[in-house]
């Protein structure tokens, strides 16, 4: 393979293509394969939860949101606080622990405080927060 | 046995192929695996699979890749895009009533590349629709259902079910409010159908489309009905490499194995390329979620369920009648060649007749489109 001549220019040339392409679909389908949160993924919305006189105080409410789940907890009169119920760890779904004012993770024993810092691992991200509004006595959470 | 009494010669070279063919048999996986699209020549499986090769390389073949062959390539090309395409989507896709339609918008609107696959998959599901029927009306106007082809016919037939019914069960996967009202309204329609409707819609999860329906219809188009597709390619190829190629309406043209492999790459280049221009010049829409509560306007049946549709909505004393015929006509379709059975006149009657028939039912098809525009 001395000589560069038509044919074996053509035959590297024909090999370079296919190898782009392959590089190219690879590329592709990682991207379009990238792990993410599929319940991330629908947009931004306002959820109506629950009228506030409904939530007793110290009460957490677990709303089931399609594949987002969230809690809702009424600390005291004035204060309200929304947090994701999906374990950051391995997205099992949260306790609220009302003795200690934390999140707990039934299945490898996760705590969290009331606003979302870890407090205990494994799992090592802040828990989502969402925040919560009055309208009009309804409690409205943004997700 | 030993050494001696083993008919293969032993092999030359010992690379790769060679290590692997004392572990496995390598000649009759590549003719399995050749069944879906590559070889439709008969294969001696005792050689050692670099001597088959050399074989299939060197032998020359009818040039497979020229109108109006290419509509056989054309599907399997085109039911490759689709399950790769497929794949991607089903990575996504959540089939339940809450989760469909949102999970769908993701991919159309958030994923990477996301709009591409899911346009693609809904373009090449028309592709592979029109290549079918194509095909299938093409091997009806040149008798390519006479012996020994019955089993070509046969599959061919079948192909052209399955195809509709991946279709129809594609509508409604993505939840929207129109393709939720188009397969409320063929589901209507086949249920009433006589024999098969109650059998279909035992299959389907029920008359009503819900929860059940949606996630059979799911079951059945990513995994019963992609598997009957497949097997009927291996069908198809295991009576081609019996039968041979058609030899009716080629005029001639010899080609090796090297340049039909060539060709078949430009085909799938080409396939690849008319999809994604019509995915960025002529986007499938992706409209509203669908709502059970409230029935558009404008929503008809399927195509191809839209005169069955009509008869039924608009004359209800021709529609027993009318089902009766639609059922029997697919019957008479599948057993095209014992009807026929080599006999020349019925043949020549046959072929006007199923074209007459052919062309009242595309027109019938654009009058109901017209008419139920409207509605």
């Amino acid at each position: 393979m001395s000589v560069l001549n038509a044919k074996t220019l053509w035959t590297w040339a024909s090999r370079a293509l296919l190898a782009v392409s392959g590089v190219a679909v690879i590329l592709a389908v990682s991207l379009y394969l990238r792990p993410r949160e599929l319940a991330a993924l629908p947009g931004e919305e306002w959820v109506d939860v629950a009228p506030l006189d409904s939530l007793l105080l110290g009460e957490a409410r677990l709303v089931q949101r399609d594949a987002r789940p969230f809690y809702v907890v009424r600390v005291d009169e004035s204060r309200l606080v929304s947090v994701s119920a999906l374990c950051t760890h391995l997205r099992c779904t949260l306790r609220w622990e009302r003795s200690e004012h934390a999140w707990a993770c039934p299945c490898h024993g996760d705590r969290w405080n009331l606003s979302g810092a870890v407090i205990r691992g494994p799992a090592t991200r802040p828990l989502e927060t969402h925040t919560v509004s009055v309208r009009a006595g309804e409690v409205w959470v943004h997700l | 046995m030993s050494a001696d009494d083993d008919p293969r010669p032993t092999p030359a070279r010992s690379g790769l192929i060679e290590w692997f063919e004392r572990r496995l048999q390598l000649s009759e996986l590549f003719s399995f695996l050749s069944h879906f699209g590559f070889v439709y020549t008969p294969l001696d499986t005792r050689l050692p699979l670099r001597e088959l090769l050399r074989q299939v390389a060197s032998r020359p073949v009818s040039s497979y890749l020229r109108w109006p062959r290419v509509l056989g390539f054309a599907t399997t090309v085109l039911f490759g895009v689709m399950t790769v395409t497929g794949v991607l989507l089903a990575c996504y896709y959540q089939p339940t009533p809450e989760a469909a339609y949102a999970s769908t918008r993701a991919i159309a609107r958030d994923v990477p590349i996301g709009w591409w696959v899911r346009q693609v998959h809904a373009w090449g599901a028309w592709l592979l629709l029109a290549a079918v029927v194509a095909r299938l009306a093409r091997f009806f106007l040149e008798g390519l259902y006479r012996a020994p082809r019955e089993i070509l016919w046969w599959s061919m037939v079948a192909m052209g079910w399955v195809v509709v019914q991946l279709d129809f069960t594609g509508r409604l996967l993505p939840w929207t409010q129109s393709g939720y009202w188009s397969v409320t309204r063929g589901l209507e329609t086949v249920a009433g159908l006589p024999l098969v409707g109650p059998v279909l819609t035992w299959i389907g999860g029920g008359a009503a489309v819900n929860e059940v329906v949606l996630l059979r219809f799911h079951v059945l188009h990513t995994m019963v009905l992609p598997g009957l597709f497949m097997a009927l390619f291996f069908l198809t190829f295991a009576t081609l490499r019996r039968v041979g190629l058609t030899t009716v309406s080629h005029a001639g043209g010899v080609t090796t194995s090297r340049d039909h492999f060539f060709s078949v790459v430009l085909l799938f280049v080409l396939v690849i390329g008319v999809l994604t221009t019509l995915a960025v010049a002529l986007p499938l829409p992706f409209l509203r979620a669908a709502d059970p509560a409230v029935t558009p306007k404008g929503v008809t049946a399927p195509w191809y369920l839209i005169v069955p549709a009509l008869v039924r909505d608009r004359l209800p004393l021709l529609w027993w009648p009318m089902a009766a015929l639609f059922v029997a006509s697919t019957l008479v379709v599948f057993f095209l060649p014992f009807l026929v059975r080599g006999d020349d006149r019925r043949d020549a009657l046959v072929r006007p007749l199923g074209l007459g028939l052919g062309v009242l039912w595309m027109l019938l098809t654009v009058a109901g489109l017209y008419l139920e525009r409207g509605r």
